[in-house]
């Protein structure tokens, strides 16, 4: 990996990990073994679920998943 | 199946939704607005992330340029029964051409998804027909349909 490439696959991590959403759905992620594949549908419900997310929209997770896809911080699933 | 929008009677220009066409409209301008804090953080990077940040620089000032200026407006409107879209139509027609690309997007993309749950995504495909609907009412040069 060029320093360029690295530099860019670091800012990514970074970026994904700057928003209390989506440190939530990491959480959400890590708590159901990490290891399956998260539909939007299921994490939408379990931010619901949630004292602070209540009225999340299957849109704005949609848009955060990809960030933390983008920052290999999520096995992807269904697109 | 959203009603069709209706000319205003008071605006030549202006072309009027349901509030069920402006909330559908409203919950994908928010969520584009959600975006900021990642636009900041692209501006906000030693070296910017210019890609970043104009894509998502675009969305917010649309999104923004709808609410604040287009007759979208913030928050509840329960109590209105319709609401005027209030930019030129010559604008107007690329601001929704825009979200409904970005609607029919996200169908694309979550629909596979939803099987059991579509009744979660009807916000956003009200928008789409929202759009389509004002869209239909609006040539291509900005000029109104005779």
């Amino acid at each position: 990996m060029s320093g360029e490439e690295k530099e860019r696959s670091e800012w990514k991590v970074t970026r994904a990990l700057d928003h209390p959403l989506r440190l939530r759905i990491l959480e959400i992620h890590r708590r159901d073994s990490g290891r399956s594949l998260l539909s939007v549908a299921k994490l939408t419900a379990a931010l619901r679920d949630t004292g602070d997310y209540r009225e999340v929209t299957a849109a704005q997770v949609h848009y955060h998943r990809a960030l933390l896809w983008d920052a290999d911080l999520l096995p992807k699933g269904p697109r | 199946m959203p009603a069709e929008p209706a000319r205003s009677e008071s605006m030549a220009t202006g072309v009027v939704i349901t509030r069920e066409q402006r909330d559908g409209l409203y919950q994908v301008l928010l969520t584009e607005l959600s975006t900021f804090d990642d636009l900041r953080s692209a501006y906000e990077r030693k070296e910017a992330d210019l890609e970043t940040s104009e894509r998502l620089g675009r969305m917010v000032a649309d999104a923004l340029r709808l609410i604040v200026d287009g007759g979208v407006g913030w928050g509840d409107l329960s109590s209105a029964e319709r609401v005027e879209l209030t930019l030129p139509e010559s604008e107007l027609g690329p601001l929704l051409d825009r979200v409904r690309s970005a609607a029919v997007s996200l169908l694309e993309a979550l629909q596979p998804e939803y099987e059991e749950k579509l009744e979660l995504l009807t916000e956003v495909e009200v928008a789409r027909d929202a759009c389509t609907s004002v869209l239909d009412k609006i040539q291509p040069d900005g000029t109104c349909e005779s």
